[in-house]
This record gives structure tokens, C-alpha cells and sequence, in this order.
């Protein structure tokens, strides 16, 4: 296994509606390791697209290197103060629309119409200092402080239906609205761990959509839930000092992710899932 | 070992508005069929714990008058009813009915903070509209609201239907004709599109599965 600042668990499980539909998983994600930060990328395929299993797989591959570059110009992996919010936004719909670049010359080669590639993408960069979050369309990512406190890091675009978004390739950016669509932060605070995910595992794991009795209303606090991140972080230290691979660590995670829980179980969507948690930390199950 | 626990978010919904012909034409095998299929609707949907949480269904009869018989309930909050014949077709005042029900349903959703999925609404009939029915009227109304992906539409034609009518109320997706009697299967269809609605670009239509164990063409 790799020495680095970061542990983690990644994998993407193909959900039971595509099983019946006998169509192939449109969830991909990558995680790189870099001397003093890592790159984590989840991106999740349309399902009313025809290639977007394709799309997902090259926006989650190209994602690595073009934000690799965005470090490197930066000076951020030489310990370079991470920068404000509007000047990550500013780099971060800089670089996103040279993968979205990528995926158009792709669709060319391929003789593939290019909305048919539709996919999401979320993009997390961790320094042992902070991270630095982008994201287009669904799906959820969150951090957890020194005080144990997880906290999610992006909004969820939604259109009026519940299963509608934007994807990288939708008309999303002409200045006036690109804003609007592609939302970027800075976490500046001591992280002990992160996640992202795709939205096939946002029932499980973030509160997402409660009741509040008094308000007889239904919302949205978008909050990862902790009860189903420390146990995992936990988990995940513990296969690192037993020296696991990282495959080793990864096939236990699909395990969990197919069935680990009622939830889980119970997901017809595709389900992906990065945990990440610092080497040098641990979060008690309480 | 990962391990974890759950909170208990709850489902997005899905109104499923069944518009249903009970006019004279109906008595007899394809009723009787039909009453099996909404039983059989019913299993199907409680064997899938995701539809049980998201589906709501309405039903609206036709036949001399259009009542809704059943207000938009999950499946376990649903008796299902058994369908007796009832006169002429008032096949128009039926489906503006269902369409009254799944904008006064959205309009819920919306007060009490919740999301939701593409409402349905599917017309089930063996014949055409009484002579009076204003079907032109109709065919401009239901071809607005699709325009405005205000919900989708499908029309099931049983044994003996006038084609040529019913896709007047709805060209696209075009009315599908049951194969015999097969009520079932196409329930057990809609029961399992419930279930597992996928992520859509606006304006899309949801990529549901094959419909060939019920219909007499693909779709």
C-alpha cells in the first residue's frame, strides 16, 4: 500500500434497475495519489442516454491529469496557500471545460452524438491543509472536522423533477448562468475525513429527505449522516494497519456498498462511493 | 469490517393516475381481467419496496359519468377496487379528471417540500367517446401539458378499440394495443418502471423497459 497522507475506499456497483434492464453501469470513479494530495473524481452516467456509461467512464479518467495540471500551475502541491472561493471557481470551470473538450473530441472519434455521453461529475482535491471541491449536476460530498462534525460540501443541482440535473454537457456555459451550474468551494479547516458520491447512495448516507413533524414539510438538510460515515472510517483505519491492499480494501467496500445496509440493499440506482480519511487521525464510533 | 447504519430518509413520489374505462363494452372478460390485473398490481408493487415508498395511485372510472374512485394513496393505503360496468363512455371527462388530480397532487408536493418524478397518467379503454365528448378539445389539452412535461401519457387500447380515435388524444408515445387480455403483465411493466426511475436530461422522456410482454408492437 501506498504512504501517503490519505486512506481510502472507492468503488462503483451497478444498481439493480440496470440489472433488469440489462444495461451496463454508468458509474465511474478514480482516485490518484500524488506525493502530497490526492485527486478523487465521481461521475455518474445519465440513465435516459444511450453512451453515457462511456462519457462517465472518460470524464472520470481525463478529470485526474486536467486537474493535476490545475495543482501543479497553482503551486498548491507545494504546500501554496489554497485559494479563495472565487478564484477556485474561476480554475475550476477552467479546467472542467477542458474535459468537457475531451469528452466532445471523443464523441467526434467515436461518431457518437454528444449528449448521448451525458454525465455528472464531482471532483475532490485533498491537501493535508484543506480541500478543494467542483461539482456539475447530482450527487453528494461532505467532510468531517477535528470536532467529528460532518458537514456536506456541495448542493445537489435538481431541476423540478426529482430525478433531472445538469450534466457537463448541457448548455450550462455561457457566462451569464455557468455560475448557476457549477458550484466550487474551499474547505480551509482541519479535515479528518471526506466522501463523495454518486446519487445512488445518498439515501443511505446523508439525511436527505426527513419530515419535520411541526412544519408538516419534507426537506432536504443535506447532511452526511454519522452514523454511517465513523463506523467506516473506523473500519477503513483498521484495514490500513493490517496492511490490506488497496484492492483488498476496495473488494470489502463493494461488498458493503452492494448490501451493506437496508438502504444499500434496497437501491435500484448505481451506487459509488469514495471515503477518504487522513493516516494520522481516527474518529471514535461514537 | 465497514459497517454502517441508515438514517430514514423517505422516497420521492410518483403519481400514477389510472383513467379507466367501465362503459358496457367492458363487461365480461376484459373487466374481469382487468379487476385480476389491479390485484395483481397491487402484489407487484408491495414485492418492491422502493415502488411501495414512491408510487401513488389515483383511479379514475368512466362509463355513463367519471368518478375518481380512489384518491392518489400509496399502494398500502390502497383496497384495491373491483370494477363493474357502467353504461356509455364519457372517455374525455375521465381524463380531464386524472389530469385535475395530477396538477392538484403536484401543487401537494410542492406545499409540503417534496420531490417528485414525471407524474403518469395512463387511459385504459376498449372503445371511443360518446358522441359528444369534446375530443379535439381534449387532444389540445393533453398535447399542451406533454409539450410542458407536466406528465406522461400512455393510452392502453383493449380488444376492439378505435385506434384511429385514441391516438387523436395522444399521438406520442402512440395508444399500445394489450395483447389479448394480458392486464397483468402490463401491470407487473408498470410496477417495475416505478421502481427503477433513472437520472434524465429535461425534456427527456425516462428510459423504461421493454414493453413487448404485453403489447402487440414495441414501443
Amino acid at each position: 500500500m501506498k504512504q501517503t497522507d490519505w486512506i481510502y475506499a472507492y468503488a462503483s456497483i451497478i444498481g439493480s434497475g440496470h440489472l433488469i434492464n440489462n444495461t451496463n453501469c454508468q458509474d465511474y470513479c478514480e482516485v490518484h495519489d500524488f506525493d502530497n494530495y490526492i485527486i478523487a473524481v465521481v461521475s455518474d452516467g445519465a440513465g435516459s442516454c444511450e453512451h453515457s456509461e462511456k462519457g462517465s467512464r472518460l470524464v472520470a479518467s481525463v478529470s485526474v491529469p486536467h486537474f493535476y495540471n490545475a495543482v501543479k500551475e497553482n503551486g498548491w502541491n507545494e504546500n501554496k496557500e489554497l485559494p479563495n472561493e472565487d478564484e477556485w471557481q474561476h480554475i475550476a470551470i477552467k479546467t472542467l471545460r477542458r474535459i468537457r473538450e475531451d469528452l466532445y473530441n471523443y464523441s467526434i472519434a467515436q461518431q457518437l452524438e454528444f449528449k448521448s455521453l451525458s454525465c455528472t461529475v464531482i471532483v475532490v482535491i485533498a491537501f493535508k491543509h484543506g480541500l478543494l471541491v467542483t461539482h456539475i449536476g447530482d450527487g453528494r460530498a461532505g467532510y468531517c472536522n477535528v470536532n467529528l462534525l460532518w458537514k456536506s460540501m456541495i448542493k445537489p443541482f435538481h431541476g423540478e423533477l426529482a430525478n433531472q440535473t445538469v450534466f457537463i454537457t448541457s448548455d450550462i456555459w455561457y457566462e451569464e448562468v455557468v455560475d448557476t451550474y457549477i458550484e466550487s468551494n474551499v474547505v480551509k479547516e482541519d479535515v479528518r475525513a471526506f466522501c463523495l458520491l454518486s446519487d445512488g447512495c445518498e439515501k443511505a448516507s446523508f439525511e436527505c429527505n426527513l419530515y419535520d413533524k411541526e412544519k408538516q414539510a419534507y426537506f432536504d438538510p443535506n447532511r452526511p449522516f454519522s452514523l454511517f460515515f465513523n463506523p467506516n472510517v473506523t473500519a477503513l483505519q483498521q484495514l490500513s494497519e493490517q496492511k490490506q491492499s488497496q484492492e483488498e480494501i476496495n473488494l470489502l467496500w463493494e461488498k458493503f456498498l452492494t448490501a451493506g445496509t437496508e438502504k444499500l440493499k434496497l437501491e435500484s440506482d448505481d451506487k459509488t462511493l469514495i471515503l477518504a480519511i487522513k493516516a494520522d487521525n481516527k474518529i471514535s464510533e461514537s | 469490517m465497514f459497517a454502517g447504519e441508515s438514517p430514514e430518509n423517505f422516497e420521492q413520489k410518483c403519481i400514477c393516475v389510472l383513467v379507466v374505462d367501465i362503459s358496457g363494452s367492458m363487461a365480461g372478460e376484459p373487466l374481469n381481467q382487468l379487476n385480476i390485473g389491479l390485484q395483481e398490481f397491487s402484489k407487484e408493487v408491495e414485492k418492491d419496496f422502493v415502488a411501495t415508498q414512491r408510487l401513488e395511485v389515483s383511479i379514475v372510472t368512466f362509463g355513463s359519468t367519471a368518478q375518481c374512485i380512489q384518491e392518489p394513496a400509496l399502494i398500502s393505503n390502497i383496497t384495491m377496487p373491483t370494477l363493474y360496468p357502467s353504461g356509455s363512455t364519457r372517455l374525455v371527462d375521465g381524463v380531464r379528471l386524472g389530469m385535475d388530480i395530477v396538477e392538484k397532487r403536484k401543487n401537494w408536493y410542492r406545499d409540503t417540500g417534496q420531490n417528485y418524478f414525471r407524474p403518469m397518467i395512463v387511459l385504459i379503454t376498449d372503445g371511443e367517446p360518446d358522441s359528444d365528448q369534446d375530443i379535439n378539445g381534449l387532444s389540445s389539452e393533453v398535447a399542451s401539458a406533454i409539450t410542458a412535461k407536466k406528465f406522461m401519457f400512455y393510452s392502453l387500447g383493449v380488444r376492439g378499440y378505435n385506434h384511429q380515435k385514441l391516438s387523436l388524444i395522444c399521438s406520442t408515445p402512440p395508444p399500445l394495443p394489450l395483447d389479448g387480455y394480458k392486464f397483468s403483465e402490463f401491470f407487473k411493466w408498470l410496477s417495475n418502471s416505478i421502481g427503477i426511475i433513472t437520472k434524465s436530461v429535461e425534456g427527456q422522456t425516462l428510459s423504461l423497459p421493454p414493453v413487448s410482454d404485453w403489447t402487440q408492437i414495441q414501443m
